[in-house]
């Protein structure tokens, strides 16, 4: 085990399974404002295989934050469907999609979202009041996760205490919880400065390779690029192309040849 | 044909047995007609009859090895057709064995996926009757959790709190005063007036329906602010019903101190102002103080938690998504 990864990271390769953990069928999302409809989404169609670093990018506007919200189950599609580990979104009732918001997925957002009246280890351990964890395991785990992101030191502080990175360490720290198949981050640099952003994308990079956790992450960083395995360019609504690891390193090749 | 000769050749190998005579009855009208040539059969001689039989013999031989061959044909076709049967029923069992095989295959794909994907059968359509139920036990919030959730953020909101609490404090001060009054009033053995009574009843009840009213205000004024809070609890796995019992319980807490609070000092107030007025003995009051204390304190909680029925239900109905806005 720990051999095969040791080979898949040296080739430069991602860990990743035969198996979706999110597939969309012609996914559509219209708003209504007024008299006028806004097609947010306009039909994507999107697998999405275990252990996969996904970038959502596009121009502002262009529908991320809707896709966001529609593999999330925060929002209900118009249209066409949504599989999570291929089960249809749309069947589940009220108990279920908060079981699975609370066990499946980890939100990550770009304001960080912590709740502010909580210390940080608080934060973290909330997911897991919910999934019902005995008091102890609880402490333990959350004290890991800390440690994990590199704030071991900070178990006590309230979110107004940290500063912005370190907000977005415990927000990652608290989306990994219950241990879920799914990262799903909107704009997680979005708030932060460069060398911030960069800690930021390669933590989410390293959690990703080690524990084998599906990110999907809509953002503008280019910086993304880099981590990615496949690259899912939005626009109007649409998937504009998806670009895979062997396909952006040959257009970097490309583009330091002209 | 082949059957007609087999007929007429009943058991070929009794040949030599059978008389000349015999032998021609047994001859077609065509062979009859070539053996005797004109002649009648009368005319023939039994040992001519014979040779002329045995010339025609070389005919009749012919003519059974065509039975033969024909019967040999016959048998081959029909070997032939045997065996095409039996291929085709091989090539139909091969099929039923294939058909079989990727049924299994798929079984075994199916079954192989059930146990990859837990969610499966746990959750959605396909997930059983008893773990979709169990589902709803999965996802909690017990009550001491959040009364401690609560308690915090109450303590750490303390300025914004009381503000709110404000309302239902003063109401329940003056309920408390006016009360305090009465029972010092009670322990020097002087008489209320009857009018003062009923105009204060009347002040009391208003003054604790305006205090309800403003802590409706201030809830719904804080869910408003905390839709992403709210919202990002739900992305937790919050239910509706966990965000209903926090703003409730918070209301309790907050209306429970505003009780506690409110009783103290309105009572404390007029304790000094009667015990200058009146004559009586702190131990005659103390029974009455208490049970004052109660009373506001058991007002104070269900009043704030009726205030909060209203802001909570709101904020219950705040959607998971609120978590990315970034604007009301
Ligand atoms: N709740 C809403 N009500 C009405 N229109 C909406 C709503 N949410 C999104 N839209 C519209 O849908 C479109 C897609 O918005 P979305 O937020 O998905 O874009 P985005 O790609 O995330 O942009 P950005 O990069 O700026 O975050 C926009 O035209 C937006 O105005
Ligand atoms: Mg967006």
């Amino acid at each position: 085990m720990a051999d095969s990864q040791a080979t898949t990271a040296a080739k430069g390769d991602h860990i990743r399974s035969d198996e979706y953990v999110v597939r969309t069928k012609d996914l559509k999302k219209h708003y209504k404002m007024g008299d006028e409809t806004i097609e947010a989404l306009k039909g994507v169609t999107l697998d999405i295989f275990r252990g996969e670093y996904i970038s959502l990018m596009g121009p502002s506007g262009s529908g991320k934050s809707t896709l966001f919200n529609m593999i999330g189950g925060l929002d209900k599609p118009t249209e066409g469907t949504v599989f999570i580990d291929e089960v249809d979104m749309a069947q589940l009732d009220a108990y279920e999609l908060a079981w699975l918001r609370c066990r499946k997925i980890g939100y990550i957002f770009q304001t960080f979202n912590l709740i502010p009246v909580m210390t940080a280890l608080e934060n973290i351990t909330l997911p897991m009041v919910f999934a019902g964890m005995d008091y102890d395991s609880m402490m333990a785990r959350g004290r890991e996760l800390l440690e994990t992101v590199g704030l071991g030191h900070r178990l006590h502080n309230k979110p107004g205490e940290l500063s912005g990175g370190q907000q977005q360490r415990v927000a990652i720290a608290r989306a990994l919880a219950n241990s879920p198949s799914i990262i799903l981050a909107d704009e997680p640099t979005g708030n932060l400065d460069l060398k911030t952003g960069k800690e930021i994308i390669e933590l989410l990079r390293r959690l990703n390779k080690e524990s084998g956790v599906t990110v999907i992450s809509a953002t503008h960083d280019l910086k993304m690029v880099d981590v990615s395995d496949r690259i899912i360019w939005i626009r109007d609504g649409l998937i504009d192309r998806i670009q895979s690891r062997s396909e952006m390193e040959e257009d970097m090749g490309e583009g330091h040849g002209h | 044909m082949a059957d007609d000769k087999t007929m007429a050749v009943p058991g070929g190998g009794d040949d030599h047995e059978l008389t000349a005579r015999e032998q021609f009855e047994l001859l077609t009208d065509e062979q009859k007609a070539e053996l005797l040539g004109g002649e009648t059969l009368g005319e023939i001689s039994e040992a001519d009859l014979l040779s002329r039989l045995s010339h025609l013999d070389s005919g009749d031989v012919l003519d059974e090895e065509d039975v033969k061959a024909g019967l040999h044909n016959e048998l081959q076709a029909q070997l032939r057709v045997i065996d095409q049967l039996s291929d085709q029923r091989e090539e139909a069992s091969l099929n039923i064995a294939k058909v079989l095989d990727s049924a299994a295959v798929n079984l075994d794909f199916l079954m192989r996926e059930q146990v990859k994907d837990p969610t499966r059968t746990i959750i959605g359509p396909d997930a059983s009757a008893e773990s979709r139920a169990s589902i709803r036990e999965k996802i909690s919030l017990p009550t001491k959790t959040a009364l401690k959730m609560c308690w915090k953020s109450v303590l750490i909101r303390l300025g914004r709190v009381a503000i709110t609490a404000s309302g239902i404090f003063l109401g329940i001060a003056f309920f408390s005063s006016v009360r305090m009054t009465a029972i010092s009033l009670q322990a020097a053995g002087e008489v209320a007036g009857q009018e003062d009574a009923a105009r204060n009843v009347w002040l009391i009840v208003m003054a604790l329906m305006v205090s309800v009213v403003g802590i409706c205000n201030s809830m719904l004024m804080a869910v408003t602010e905390r839709f992403q809070e709210i919202g990002t609890m739900k992305c937790l796995g919050a239910l509706d019903s966990f965000i209903v019992k926090l703003f409730l319980i918070e209301s309790a807490i907050l209306g429970g101190l505003a009780g506690v609070f409110g009783s103290l000092i309105g009572m404390g107030l007029m304790l000094i102002v009667n015990k200058m007025k009146y004559t009586f003995a702190l131990s005659a009051v103390l029974p009455g103080m208490a049970e004052t204390a109660l009373i506001s304190f058991l007002l104070g909680v269900i009043l704030s938690v009726m205030a909060a029925i209203l802001p909570a239900r709101q904020a219950a109905r705040m959607p998971a998504a609120a978590a990315l806005r970034t604007t009301v």
